[in-house]
């Protein structure tokens, strides 16, 4: 994996939103490298900045926010020094798609499932007409629809949710994205139904060649997918490396405390450990390493001076001053060192 | 910061801290309070805070100047007859010589007095009645009848036929338009509740057994406050209006008793040659019916949460 | 849905059967001089009665009632008793409707298309000039009583323009202003919905996907976006242009257009019961008539409503 290149480059990316004359800084200086064919999961609780992390790729910021630093590099243009929507479109949609979490409120409900798919055919491959059609039908098969040539006439409301996102993923993979990005892609949806979309966005993967991103705060879906992980806290990467590195090798107390979080790990008859505290307002400045006050085992430096990223291994960094060779030996708590094997187990 | 760093030796720096359970909370939270964000929200707009001004200025003034003036609107000028604005008569004189002025300001005082009765009154027929609508579910079909005969006919018909049967004057006129004013209100009231009634947090609310008086208190007239008051300010210039187009008509006040409608109807036929007749109610009642909109709209926004930094 | 059509229909049909008894009852309060002409005051009370009597209104109510419904159902609308003395009501009508519905379907055209152009050009440039300036119209037009700009258009503009301030028949430049002044009013309405449909649907998940799906701004506004919004907006066009053979109350009194506001408000000032009682039925009626047939345009428009009667729409 190490020689492989990166299809996508940010570095330093820094998102700014202004509220009525506040700003706030939702993405602060984050750097990650997204490499061919790979999928990477971007975990975090809510609010931590995954989903406008990844907008920032494709230009989808809300109006009132904006990239204020750092570069996207993709195809050998920094995109983030897009401004205009017309140089958006060349990008978005036809190299980067998105799926969205909530499919019953994705797809329009005044129009038919057909148009929905063809619009974007027709859009970025020129094919109109018959053809188009012909395309969105056999889209519609490649993402399991049974009879497809009649489920082409019907409206959104005649699909149950589990098949709108079926549909969403089709309208994102018709037009053979580098990169699909799914949003929380099964957040909305029932369980039972959650391995078959993430079955399904697996096989296309494969059969197209495109690199995921997954957006989840669910760890379940990360160990079932992700080649590697990011972990985000409060707009920072605070964690990245593969699978194996966070889950059983993981570095920082946040990515500590989000595992042992996992209901796989609790014990029978105790409560489920959760991390104590709140994310910090990020309408305030914040000084030293934001996770600071809810760590359990911060250090009197994280409250002064933000921690730099420390290598563990090529593949794996994170960013916590524990990391320092001047820092006091610090082991994980015992629940995660016992991960494996408990994950083993079940 | 870096002062700070320097004092401290490195194994100070890197030693552990206590966990602080109180520490870990407050980052998150801000002192929000309901109240002082409307208040905030709506003294920045500084646009609105000057009507609003302008419109308590105009209201004050009119009371005043109605209190005040020199002649009774009834007051016959033999000698000065369509007079234009000067010195004596502020606002000119009529054809029959009564001074504009004294005219005028209480036309302005006898339209607000029917405006504000009216919206008052339809305001908490509409919240009670809105409430019940949407709060009673057996009661929806029976209003939504009510409603949908009501709000299919244009006011201004229903509102003649009322003065048509009942004897003409203020109590008439008053009634007429409390009858079908609420309407509007009660549908809105009815659909926000509807909606927030059933919504996860009422439900929580209920199966923890919180009294329905202190739902209502906490979790409904919140909500309900912005369309109340914007309903509140949109309906007394609507109010004005109809009674305008009522008097208009010829069937609104009697003549002893002249609002702005029937000031501007009166204007209107020597209006070409003696401006002072239209202009000057014209004026006012546009003053009025635009700041209170407009205040209104302001208010409406500054108080809905969502709007809230 | 045909099923849903017809149970649409006996609704809105004993909603007019409500009001029809409704405005049956409010008549029996009327003075009865409004059963008479001008020789009212020279009768004895005997002609009176027996006037009176003749046109049934000593029945018990509920005959009045079971004839009030049964004439009609006949189409027998009665007769005029004080504008045009003893002239049937339908044939009064027959002069009157064609004049104002000219002008509402006029008007609703012109106040359609100008309101939806503005509508969706706010909604467009949401926050900019075009949008301020937008809102600045509709603010003025909804908070001033329409009377006071309505002078404004007779006064002035005609003298700008040197235009007729009055109605006349045979000469179209009269027709202007009414027209203008009649639509200003539904142009700010429309507006107002189109633009607020519009950003409602705008803030929509669907609209977010259609952006990720790389489609060019204006067509997500013409293809998704204003044709959803649009969908709302079906349902009260046949309202508006059904109520525009109402008239419009102050305009035609202010151009003197001899149409059915104008004669509504003659009616009323002259008392003639007959008159104001087909009136207000007919200005009542048309709006459930036209909230009907809206349903039924929505039911056609709408897929979702199709499935709606069976509960499982969103």
């Amino acid at each position: 994996m190490e020689e492989r290149k990166p299809i996508l480059s940010a570095k330093d990316i820094e998102i700014t939103f202004s509220m009525r004359g506040r700003y706030l800084k939702a993405i602060r200086k984050c750097s990650l490298d997204l490499y061919e064919g790979e999928t990477l999961a971007i975990v975090g609780e809510s609010g931590s900045g995954k989903s406008v992390f990844t907008k920032s790729f494709i230009g989808m910021l809300d109006n009132n926010g904006s990239i204020t630093g750092g570069s996207i590099m993709f195809e050998g243009v920094d995109i983030a020094k897009y401004t205009k929507e017309s140089d958006w479109l060349k990008i978005r949609g036809k190299k980067i798609a998105m799926v969205f979490q909530d499919p019953m409120t994705s797809l329009n409900p005044l129009k038919t499932i057909g148009e929905q798919i063809r619009e974007v055919i027709e859009l970025h491959q020129g094919i109109k007409g018959e053809e188009s059609k012909k395309m969105a039908i056999e889209m519609l098969e490649k993402v399991g629809i049974t009879d497809p040539a009649n489920r082409y006439k019907q409206y959104p409301h005649e699909f149950s949710g589990g098949m709108r996102q079926r549909v969403v993923i089709a309208i994102a993979a018709a037009c053979f994205p580098k990169i699909l990005i799914c949003d929380e892609p099964t957040t909305a949806l029932d369980v039972t139904i959650q391995a078959q979309i993430l079955d399904l966005i697996r096989n296309l993967q494969k059969e197209m060649g495109m690199t995921v991103i997954y957006i989840t705060h669910d760890l379940g879906v990360v160990a079932n997918v992700a080649d590697r992980v990011a972990v985000m806290y409060a707009g920072e990467l605070v964690e990245v490396g593969t699978a194996e590195d966070i889950f059983y090798d993981a570095r920082h107390p946040y990515t500590w405390a989000l595992l042992s979080s996992l209901p796989q790990l609790g014990e029978k008859g105790q409560p489920l450990p959760t991390i104590e505290g709140t994310p910090p307002n990020l309408y305030n400045d914040i000084v030293g390493d934001a996770f600071a006050p809810r760590n359990k085992h911060a250090l009197r430096i994280d409250f002064i001076e933000n921690p730099p990223y420390f290598e563990v291994s090529p593949t794996h960094k994170a960013k916590t001053w524990l990391l320092d060779p001047r820092a006091p030996k610090c082991e994980a708590p015992k629940v995660i060192q016992q991960l494996r094997s408990k994950m083993k187990g079940r | 910061m870096d002062e700070k760093k320097v004092q401290l030796t490195d194994q100070e720096l890197f030693s552990f801290v206590e966990f602080d359970r109180r520490k870990s909370e407050d980052t998150g939270y801000s002192d929000y309070s309901y109240w002082r964000s409307v208040l905030r929200s709506f003294a920045k707009n500084k646009f609105a805070v000057t009507l609003l001004v302008i419109m308590v200025l105009l209201v004050v003034f009119a009371f005043f100047a109605n209190a005040t003036a020199r002649f009774g609107i009834e007051d016959l000028n033999r000698n000065d007859k369509l007079v234009s604005p000067n010195a004596t008569f502020w606002f000119g004189t009529d054809s029959i010589g009564r001074d504009m002025w004294a005219r005028t300001w209480y036309a302005t005082t006898i339209s607000l007095e029917i405006a504000s009765i009216v919206t008052f009154v339809c305001v908490i027929i509409g919240i009670v009645i809105g409430c019940i609508w949407g709060y009673v579910r057996a009661t929806d079909r029976f209003f939504t009848e009510v409603y949908n005969i009501i709000a299919n006919i244009p006011q201004t018909v229903y509102l003649i036929l009322l003065t048509y049967i009942m004897e003409p004057g203020m109590s008439t006129l008053i009634i007429s338009m409390c009858t079908t004013s609420w309407l509007a209100l009660a549908r809105n009231v009815r659909n926000l509740v509807f909606m927030i009634r059933d919504r996860e947090y009422n439900l929580a609310s209920r199966c923890l057994g919180t009294p329905l008086y202190r739902m209502i208190v906490k979790n409904l007239i919140p909500y309900l406050v912005s369309v109340i008051i914007l309903r509140m300010a949109l309906m007394i210039p609507q109010v004005i209006s109809l009674e305008v187009t009522l008097s208009y008509l010829g069937l609104g006040l009697p003549s002893t008793m002249p609002s702005l409608g029937a000031l501007l109807s009166q204007g209107r036929t020597k209006f070409q040659d003696y401006p002072h007749l239209l202009i000057f109610p014209a004026l006012i009642v546009s003053i009025i019916t635009i700041s209170f909109y407009l205040a209104g709209n302001a208010f409406s926004d500054a108080s809905d949460p969502r709007n809230h930094v | 849905m045909l099923k849903y059509s017809i149970k649409r229909l006996l609704e809105s049909l004993v909603t007019v059967l409500i009001i029809v008894v409704a405005v049956f009852l409010l008549m029996r309060l009327m003075p009865v001089e409004g059963y008479f002409g001008d020789e009212y005051a020279k009768l004895t009370q005997e002609m009176i009665n027996r006037k009176l009597e003749s046109l049934g209104l000593f029945d018990p109510p509920l005959v009045q009632l079971g004839n009030f419904l049964g004439d009609i159902f006949t189409g027998n609308l009665g007769v005029s008793t004080r504008i045009q003395i003893d002239v049937p009501v339908t044939t009064i009508l027959a002069q009157k409707v064609p004049v104002s519905a000219a002008f509402g379907v006029v008007s609703t055209f012109i106040s359609l298309i100008l309101g939806i152009a503005l509508g969706v050009t706010q909604a467009r440039f949401k926050g900019k000039f075009m949008d301020s300036l937008g809102t600045g119209y509709i603010i003025i037009i909804n908070s001033v009583p329409p009377l006071v700009y309505y002078f404004f258009i007779q006064v002035f503009v005609s003298d700008w323009f040197n235009l007729p301030m009055r109605y006349d028949g045979d000469n179209p430049v009269s027709w202007i202003l009414p027209l203008i002044s009649m639509s200003l009013g539904s142009i700010a309405g429309n507006a107002l919905w189109v633009r607020r449909y519009m950003v409602d649907e705008l803030n929509k998940d669907y609209i977010k996907l259609a952006r990720a799906k790389g489609l060019p701004y204006k067509y997500i506004m013409y293809r998704h976006v204003l044709r959803n919004a649009f969908v709302p907006m079906v349902q009260y066009l046949p309202v508006s242009f059904l109520m525009t053979i109402g008239g419009s109350l102050l305009i035609e009194e202010l151009y003197a257009i001899p149409g059915m506001g104008n004669l509504l408000v003659q009616a009323v000032q002259k008392q003639d019961n007959n008159l104001v009682q087909v009136l207000i039925l007919i200005y009542s009626t048309v709006g459930i008539i036209g909230v009907f047939i809206g349903d039924l345009l929505m039911m056609v428009i709408d897929p979702r409503i199709k499935i709606g009667s069976k509960g499982g729409a969103r």
